[in-house]
C-alpha cells in the first residue's frame, strides 16, 4: 500500500502543490502586465487560495461533482475502500456518517492538543512576572493562535458529535446529503493547515479578534489566518446546511419535531446560527483582506480631512461585522453542550427529563437572542452610547432561556436515582463550571461594570468558563459516554474518574484564578505585568493558573490514553451499556455499515425512564 | 440484514440509494431544494452585510446619505439585461418541464449571453478592466467609495460568474439528453440560484445607483 | 380525428405555459422604469425599499416558485 492511498497525505501534498500554483498563476499574471514577478502579499493569498482547492482536489473530496457536471452516475460506496484495509477509510473521503463523524471528532482533538500546548507555554511565561523565554512577537502570535486552534477545535468536536449523532437519533440511515458531508469535513484539513502555517511567515498578531488597523497593517501571515478561517468557516455552513435538512425532513413517522432527542434539538438551533451568521465573520475578514491586498479601504479613516473618495472607512464597522458572527459563535460552541447535558442526565437519574418543551424552545430562544447582543462587545469602542442600553438589556435576556435550561437540569436530577459514571459526573462538572461563567455573564454585561473590567482578565475567567462548562466538560462526557457504542468496548472507569478528579478542581482554580487576577487588574494580551498588584500576591495567583493549566493537559492525556487502551483490551459494552432509551443504543456496538437493519417506529417519549414502553422499535423485516 | 431490508432503507433512508423510482427521485429533489433555499438564506447574510457596509459607510459628515455619480445609463441596461436573463432562466425551465426541448436549450443560450453582457458591462464599463476601451469612474482604493462599489459589485459578479458556468455546464448536459419533463432537478437548481442573483442584483441597484445624494468622482 | 386534435391542443398548452413569465417580466421592467424615475426626481430610499420589495416578491414567487418548499407537488 502506497503512501498516496491515505486521502490525507493526498490532501497535504495537494495543498502543497495548489499554493505553488497558485503562486506561478499570480506571478505570470504580473509579469504580463509588467508588474516585478514577485510580490508577497497577492501571491500568498492567491496561493492560500489554490490550496484549498489542491487539497480538496486531491483527496477527493470534489470527484464526484466533478463526474456529475460531465453526466456521470455516481453510486454510493458503502463500506471501507477496495483493496485496502478498512482503517484507511478514515484517512480519506468516505460518505458513511459514522466515519465523517469519527473524522471531525479526532481533528478537533488533535487541533485541541495543539492549542492547549500553545497555551501552556504561554502560561508558563506568565507563572511568574518579567519577561523569561517567550519573544514578545511569539507570546502575541500565541494567544491569537490559541483562540483561534480552540474555535476550529470546537467546531470540529460539534461537527463530529452532530454528524455521528444525529441520524442515529432520528433513525436515519445517513444524512441528507453525504458528499456535502464529506466536503464539509475536508474543508477543515487545509483550513487548519493553512492557520497553523501562518506561524512560519510572520504569523500574525492582534489576537483572535484581528481588530483592524493591527490585522490592516500586520504581516502577510494574516491573509493566510483569514483564508483558513474562510475554509473552516465554509464546512461550518455546509455541515449545518445538512443538518437542518436532515433534521427537518428524514424523520421517521411519528417522531413530531417536539419527539426528538432533545440534543437534536440544540443542533438544530447551533445550526441555525452556523448557516447565517458565519457569514458575517467570513465577510468581515475577506474585507480586511481586500484592504490589504487591493486597498479597499473599508477600516481605513484615511488622513485628516478625506473625503468619501479618499477615506473615510470605519474601524467600528468591522467590530460589528465581525461580533454579528463572533458572539452568536459562542451559542454555536455552547448549545450543543447543553444538549448533551439534557441528553445524559435523565439516563443517568433515572427520571423524565424536565420540562422537555421548555428545553427545546430555550435553545431556540438562545439563538434567536443571540442576533441581538454583539454590542456588549463594543461598550468602550465609542459607538453611540444609546446603544449601550439597548445591548445591555438584550445581553442580560439571554439570562432567562439559559436559567431555563438549569432549572430543568435541577429538576431532572431531584429525586432521581442517580450513579455517578464518568459521564455523569463530567455533566455535573459541566454544570458546575457554567454556572460560574453564566454567574459571572452578567456582570460584564452591564455596562458600568463592565467599564472597568473590560479587557481585563476577568474576561478571560468568564470566557474560559462558558467554553469549559459549554462544551469541554460535556464534550468530554459525551466521549466517555459513546466511547463504548463506537468501538463496542468500555473505557476504563478508574482512570476516568481520576481524569475527571484532577481536571474539575484545577479548572476551578484556574477560571476564579483568572477573574482574580483580572479583578486586580491585570490585563487581557499582555506578556508581563506588575508584580505589586494585589498586594504582591498576583504571582502566586498567576503560578497557581498555571499548574491548573498543566495539570488539565494532564488530565487529557489521560483520558486519550484511556480510550487508546481500553479500544483495544477493554471489556466488550455490549449494546447498551446505560440502558439509554435513545435509538442509537437499541442497535449493535460497534455500529454496522448500515446503521438501522429495519426501519423505526416511534411508539412513546425519548425520555420516560421507568415506563415499560420503550421510545422507538424496529419493525421486523419485511413486515412494514 | 437481507436485501430486502437494504431495499426499503434505500427509499426511506438513503439520500441518494440505488432507488430509481419516481417517488424516490421527488424525494431527493425535495431535499435538494431545502437544501438549495437553505443555502439562499445564509448567502443572503454575506449580501446584508455587504449593503449594510455601503449604508454605514456611505454618509457625509452632515449624516446626509451619499452615493457616488455612476453612470446610470450602464446602470440601467445592465439591470434590464440581468432581469431580462432571469426570464429567459425561468422560459428555459418551464421548456423542459414541458418537454419542449427545443426551446429549452435556446433560452438557455440567451440567459448565458444576457449573463455575460451583464458581466462585460460591469467589467468594462463599470470597473473600467480596459482603459484603452473605457475609462472606469472608480478605482478600489478610492475611499469608502471606491471599496464599497468593487466590493458589491465583485461579490455579485463571482456569483453571476459561477452562475455562467451552471447555464452552461446545464446547456451541455441538456444536448446530449440529460434532463427530461419529469427529471431536471439540476434546471431547476440553476434556475432558480440565476433568479437569487438577480434578486441580491434587485436590491443592490438601488442602493449603488439611486439612493443618496450624488457626489461627483469625476474621471 | 384525434391526431388532428392533438397538435392544436398543445398549442394552447404551450402558449400559457409562457403568460406567467411574460407578465412577471414586463411587471419587473415597469417597476425597474419607476425606481429609476423616482430616484431621479424625488431621492427616497424609503420607496426604493418599497419597490425592491415588490420586485423582489415577484421574483421569489414567480420564478423560484418557493411554494414547492411546502406544497407536495409533481415536478411542474
Amino acid at each position: 500500500m502506497s503512501l498516496f492511498s491515505l486521502g490525507l497525505v493526498r490532501a497535504i501534498v495537494g495543498q502543497i502543490l495548489g499554493m505553488l500554483t497558485g503562486m506561478a498563476t499570480t506571478m505570470l499574471i504580473r509579469v504580463m502586465l509588467g508588474l516585478p514577478a514577485w510580490a508577497a502579499e497577492p501571491s500568498w493569498t492567491v496561493g492560500a487560495i489554490f490550496s484549498i482547492i489542491g487539497a480538496l482536489w486531491a483527496v477527493g473530496a470534489l470527484s464526484d461533482w466533478a463526474k456529475w457536471m460531465k453526466g456521470e452516475e455516481t453510486p454510493m460506496h458503502h463500506g471501507p475502500p477496495e483493496g485496502k484495509p478498512a482503517w484507511t477509510r478514515y484517512f480519506g473521503v468516505d460518505y458513511n456518517h459514522k466515519v465523517i463523524g469519527v473524522q471531525y471528532t479526532v481533528w478537533g482533538i488533535f487541533l485541541l492538543l495543539v492549542g492547549g500546548t500553545m497555551a501552556l507555554i504561554f502560561r508558563t511565561e506568565l507563572a511568574e512576572s518579567g519577561r523569561q523565554f517567550l519573544s514578545l512577537e511569539l507570546y502575541n502570535n500565541f494567544i491569537g493562535m490559541h483562540g483561534f486552534i480552540m474555535i476550529f477545535a470546537i467546531l470540529l468536536g460539534i461537527g463530529g458529535m452532530a454528524n455521528y449523532l444525529v441520524p442515529l437519533m432520528l433513525g436515519a440511515e445517513d444524512m441528507a446529503f453525504p458528499r456535502l458531508n464529506a466536503l464539509g469535513f475536508w474543508f477543515n484539513v487545509p483550513g487548519s493547515l493553512l492557520l497553523l502555517s501562518s506561524l512560519f511567515i510572520g504569523g500574525w498578531d492582534a489576537g483572535w479578534t484581528a481588530y483592524p488597523p493591527l490585522s490592516a497593517r500586520g504581516p502577510i501571515g494574516y491573509q493566510l489566518f483569514f483564508l483558513g478561517v474562510f475554509a473552516v468557516g465554509l464546512s461550518s455552513i455546509v455541515g449545518s446546511l445538512n443538518l437542518l435538512v436532515t433534521i427537518l425532513q428524514m424523520r421517521p413517522k411519528g417522531m413530531s419535531l417536539f419527539k426528538m432527542p432533545i440534543f437534536c434539538w440544540a443542533v438544530f438551533a447551533t445550526s441555525l446560527i452556523q448557516l447565517t451568521a458565519t457569514q458575517l465573520i467570513g465577510l468581515s475578514f475577506l474585507m480586511v483582506s481586500t484592504q490589504r491586498a487591493l486597498g479597499m479601504g473599508f477600516f481605513d479613516p484615511g488622513l485628516p480631512g478625506a473625503t468619501l473618495m479618499t477615506g473615510l472607512g470605519d474601524p467600528i464597522l468591522f467590530q460589528h461585522l465581525f461580533w454579528f458572527y463572533s458572539h452568536p459563535a459562542v451559542y454555536i460552541f455552547i448549545l450543543p453542550g447543553l444538549g448533551i447535558i439534557s441528553e445524559l442526565l435523565p439516563v443517568f437519574s433515572r427520571k423524565p427529563l424536565f420540562g422537555y418543551k421548555w428545553i427545546a424552545l430555550s435553545s431556540l430562544a438562545i439563538a434567536i437572542v443571540g442576533f441581538l447582543v454583539w454590542g456588549h462587545h463594543m461598550f468602550v469602542s465609542g459607538y453611540a452610547p444609546v446603544l449601550r442600553y439597548a445591548f445591555m438589556y438584550s445581553s442580560l435576556l439571554v439570562a432567562v432561556p439559559t436559567g431555563v435550561k438549569f432549572f430543568s437540569w435541577l429538576g431532572t436530577l431531584w429525586g432521581g436515582k442517580l450513579t455517578f459514571e464518568t459521564p455523569m459526573l463530567f455533566v455535573l462538572g459541566a454544570i458546575s463550571v457554567f454556572l460560574i461563567g453564566g454567574l459571572s455573564g452578567p456582570i460584564l454585561g452591564t455596562v458600568p461594570s463592565d467599564l472597568p473590567l473590560h479587557d481585563t482578565y476577568f474576561v478571560v475567567g468568564h470566557f474560559h468558563a462558558t467554553m469549559f462548562g459549554g462544551f469541554v466538560f460535556p464534550f468530554f462526557a459525551a466521549l466517555y459516554f459513546w466511547f463504548p457504542k463506537v468501538t463496542g468496548r468500555m473505557y476504563n472507569e478508574t482512570l476516568g474518574k481520576i481524569h475527571f478528579a484532577i481536571m474539575t478542581p484545577a479548572f476551578w482554580v484556574q477560571t476564579l484564578g483568572q477573574m482574580g487576577v483580572g479583578v486586580m487588574g491585570m490585563r487581557r494580551r499582555i506578556a508581563d505585568y506588575d508584580p505589586t498588584l494585589g498586594g504582591g500576591s498576583i504571582e502566586a495567583w498567576q503560578l497557581s493558573i498555571t499548574i491548573a493549566g498543566f495539570l488539565i493537559g494532564f488530565g487529557v492525556l489521560l483520558m486519550l490514553w484511556n480510550f487508546f487502551q481500553s479500544a483495544e483490551v477493554g471489556v466488550l459494552a455490549g449494546d447498551n451499556p446505560w440502558r439509554s432509551r435513545s435509538p442509537e443504543w437499541q442497535i449493535p456496538s460497534p455500529i454496522p455499515e448500515h446503521s438501522f437493519a429495519s426501519p423505526m417506529v416511534v411508539h412513546g417519549e425519548p425520555y420516560d425512564y421507568g415506563l415499560p414502553e420503550p421510545y422507538v422499535a424496529f419493525a421486523a423485516a419485511g413486515d412494514d | 440484514m437481507s436485501v430486502a431490508t437494504l431495499g426499503h432503507q434505500a427509499d426511506h433512508g438513503h439520500a441518494d440509494g440505488h432507488d430509481d423510482s419516481q417517488a424516490a427521485y421527488l424525494e431527493r429533489t425535495r431535499r435538494n431544494r431545502l437544501g438549495m433555499w437553505l443555502f439562499f438564506a445564509s448567502e443572503a447574510f454575506i449580501f446584508i452585510g455587504l449593503l449594510a457596509a455601503r449604508f454605514y459607510l456611505w454618509v457625509d459628515e452632515g449624516g446626509q446619505m451619499m452615493r457616488p455619480e455612476l453612470d446610470q445609463v450602464v446602470g440601467l441596461i445592465v439591470t434590464v439585461v440581468l432581469l431580462l436573463s432571469s426570464y429567459f432562466m425561468n422560459r428555459a425551465e418551464v421548456s423542459i418541464a414541458n418537454n419542449n426541448r427545443r426551446d429549452f436549450l435556446w433560452s438557455l443560450v440567451i440567459t448565458a449571453i444576457l449573463g455575460t453582457i451583464f458581466l462585460v458591462g460591469v467589467i468594462i464599463f463599470e470597473w473600467g478592466m480596459l482603459p484603452f476601451i473605457f475609462e472606469g469612474h472608480l478605482k478600489p482604493s478610492d475611499g469608502v467609495f471606491g471599496a464599497v462599489v468593487f466590493g458589491m459589485t465583485g461579490m455579485h459578479a463571482l456569483h453571476v460568474l459561477s452562475g455562467i458556468v451552471l447555464i452552461g455546464n446545464v446547456w451541455w448536459l441538456g444536448r446530449k439528453g440529460h434532463f427530461s419533463a419529469e427529471r431536471h432537478w439540476g434546471v431547476e437548481a440553476t434556475a432558480i440560484y440565476w433568479h437569487y442573483v438577480d434578486l441580491v442584483w434587485i436590491f443592490f441597484y438601488p442602493a449603488l445607483y439611486l439612493i443618496g445624494h450624488a457626489y461627483g468622482v469625476g474621471h | 380525428m384525434s391526431e388532428r386534435k392533438k397538435p392544436v391542443a398543445k398549442a394552447k398548452v404551450k402558449a400559457g405555459i409562457y403568460r406567467t413569465g411574460y407578465i412577471v417580466a414586463i411587471i419587473l421592467a415597469v417597476v425597474t422604469g419607476v425606481e429609476y424615475y423616482i430616484a431621479t426626481h424625488f431621492n427616497s430610499f424609503a420607496v426604493m425599499m418599497l419597490l425592491g420589495l415588490v420586485k423582489a416578491y415577484f421574483v421569489v414567487n414567480y420564478f423560484m416558485h418557493i411554494k414547492t418548499l411546502w406544497t407536495e407537488e409533481e415536478s411542474h
